[in-house]
């Protein structure tokens, strides 16, 4: 059954997760040649120095494609579903629908890590090649909360998806975003070292909202 | 039941959003500036003087006796601070207080050191450039290589992003012959080449000793100052000047400031009671006769003006109503029992910090209650009592849990 769920979310999401790797590949490729570009026009030094010192993120250009990712992966993934209400023909299945929606949302969730996975190892490279150790893991713990807001606006898009009431869908909208966008809110590197843990452990709780939408479609509550 | 629990999930996640930006959107209406005054020490008047904004457009120019004056009168009362503009207009006196002045003269003798709550508070790559301090040129430039130091020290050569092997072993011995221990608590130094001259670092070791390590003719030179190890360092601030009084500040973990200065690296106390570093922005502004400590915060303004011998001479004071005590912020208090706070005007970190309003939120939330109550009994017609931890977290969470719970309503659960 769980394999079968497995093949019909992937027929799903195939192409979105195929062309958000070509798309992630090409932003990565175009910061390592981006960075080989002024590391062979200026002093290595000059560059080494903007970067700790005016707290320049060479890897800026890649901010906003997790939580891209995640909103785009909820909506190919869930608006296939309520279109019609073609997702109330899971409720005949012999598993709960706490149990389908949890595998489902389960899945995108490995592909986001998946994508982090990417992200991380394609900063590790470029920092790696052109910068000391220190420049490339503030990188790693710079764009965590970037990392975390993909897998956060994944689960929010989801529960927006399937609601099926508009008012309530505004409602998500408007209160699931300032947590969000507060994610996306530093000026330099490492200003999350310290906070990163509470921003982590308030994440946690949106793992689960996509049950409520899910237990009042099923309920058919408007 | 995880259905019902995915509910409080998500009136949880509201009630964390609308605490963080309904204070702000709040305080986006209601906030207004504070006027700290600006004060300097008049030599013609032999006492503090200052400048303040009243209003956005209005800025009194003023003595402490409440006398009034144009800009043009206050700046020739203040001759240090504004000279240039004297000079301008040709009534730069010759001479104050028996001393024969000249542009250059009060240039070369004047320096402002400020110190902020963020200075102490912002991430840091400790990765620093060690300028040669004896160069044949006279402008400093930047190295080639960068050094990081924790366990040893080591040099990274920019160009091929390696290690100096022999750079670094060079000068580790030179900081293990003068008895440094590993690993390094603090480094401070100013890694700029804007700069007459370059001092290098100041290093605190394991043993809480401090080291002052500068490159000379590309060589280390390593100096085990005499900087007492209890000191409780917390940061230091590194300012060459030409003047070669001092190399810079201490700040300690228990908000003292000391002034390290050429002289053999002897400390010298500033008086700063009452400074917080945390909260308070500290200015040191030194003119060649007096040097004039201030340091503020959203309350009070302190100033110390001391002697060119560092005798206090004269205190000043001033404090203003702060924002806690604003009719704005006892009615936000009510409102809001909380709110989530995620950064600060005195750090560079970003914070995910509840700050709870004390005792008056009380209020908010009674009423909170009583509304909630209302609309679920009487315009929703709610079932209450399988669903009573709505009132739970209203209880806990004032007007957001009820903006959360009322929106996003129970079901007929399973």
């Amino acid at each position: 059954m769980y394999k079968a769920i497995l093949y019909k979310e992937w027929l799903k999401i195939r192409w979105a997760v195929l062309g958000y790797i070509i798309v992630l590949l090409g932003f990565l490729t175009y910061i390592g040649l981006e960075v080989r570009y002024w590391f062979g026009m200026n002093d290595p030094i000059s560059i080494w120095l903007m970067v700790i010192q005016k707290k320049i993120l060479y890897y800026s250009a890649i901010k906003f494609l997790p939580v891209f990712a995640g909103i785009v992966l909820a909506v190919v993934q869930f608006v296939p579903e309520v279109v019609k209400k073609r997702y109330r023909l899971t409720f005949h299945l012999p598993i709960s629908e706490t149990r389908s929606l949890l595998f489902m949302t389960g899945i995108c969730t490995g592909i986001l890590l998946l994508f982090s996975v990417i992200y991380i190892l394609g900063l590790t490279i470029i920092g790696g090649s052109f910068f000391p150790r220190e420049i490339t893991s503030s990188s790693l713990l710079t764009v965590a909360p970037w990392l975390l807001a993909g897998l956060v606006g994944y689960l929010g898009t989801a529960a927006i998806v399937i609601e099926s009431s508009w008012i309530y869908r505004l409602a998500y909208a408007l209160m699931f975003t300032p947590f969000i966008m507060k994610l996306f809110a530093e000026s330099g590197y490492n200003e999350f070292q310290f906070s990163f843990g509470s921003y982590l452990l308030v994440s946690l709780f949106y793992t689960i909202i996509v049950l409520f939408p899910g237990y009042r479609l099923r309920k058919g509550s408007k | 039941m995880i259905a019902k629990i995915s509910r409080y999930a998500i009136l949880l996640i509201i009630v964390a959003s609308l605490s963080i930006i309904l204070p702000e959107l709040y305080w986006m209406l209601f906030n207004k500036p504070i006027y700290k005054p600006t004060v300097y020490y008049s030599t013609v008047l032999d006492d503090f003087i200052y400048t303040q904004y009243t209003d956005k457009n209005n800025k009194i120019y003023s003595d402490l006796k409440d006398n009034t004056y144009d800009r043009k009168t206050f700046e020739t009362m203040v001759p240090f601070s504004f000279y240039y503009d004297l000079e301008k207009w040709g009534i730069l006196p010759e001479s104050v207080k028996g001393l024969q002045i000249t542009p250059k003269f009060i240039r070369y003798n004047s320096q402002v050191l400020r110190i902020t709550p963020r200075d102490l508070n912002t991430p840091l790559i400790s990765l620093n450039p060690l300028i040669e301090s004896q160069s044949d040129f006279a402008r400093l430039e930047m190295p080639g290589e960068l050094f990081r130091i924790d366990q040893k020290i080591e040099f990274i050569t920019a160009l091929d992003n390696s290690v100096n092997d022999s750079m670094s072993e060079i000068y580790n011995q030179a900081l293990i012959d003068q008895g440094f221990c590993f690993p390094v608590k603090i480094i401070a130094g100013n890694p700029t080449t804007r700069k007459s001259f370059d001092e290098g670092y100041f290093i605190v070791d394991a043993q809480n000793s401090v080291f002052h390590l500068k490159k000379v003719k590309g060589q280390p030179r390593c100096i085990k100052t005499d900087i007492p190890s209890n000191l409780n360092i917390r940061t230091l601030i590194i300012r060459e000047h030409s003047r070669k009084e001092f190399y810079g500040l201490i700040v300690t973990w228990t908000d003292e400031v000391y002034m390290i200065t050429y002289d053999n690296y002897s400390i010298l106390k500033l008086p700063t009671e009452g400074y917080h570093a945390d909260d308070m922005a500290l200015l040191l502004s030194i003119n060649p006769l007096h040097k004039l400590i201030s340091y503020s915060d959203s309350r009070e303004m302190k100033c110390v003006l001391l002697d060119n011998d560092y005798k206090v001479v004269n205190r000043y004071h001033s404090s203003w109503t702060p924002k806690e005590e604003w009719i704005s912020s006892k009615v936000a208090a009510i409102l809001f029992p909380f709110d989530i706070e995620t950064q600060s005007r005195n750090s560079d970190y970003k914070y995910l910090k509840v700050n709870f309003n004390g005792i008056t939120s009380l209020i908010g939330i009674l009423i909170a209650l009583l509304a909630t109550f209302f609309c679920k009994r009487f315009v929703y017609r709610d079932e209450l009592t399988n669903n009573w931890f709505d009132f739970v977290i209203v209880a806990v969470s004032g007007i957001f849990g009820a903006i959360a719970v009322l929106f996003i309503r129970p079901e007929p659960w399973d």
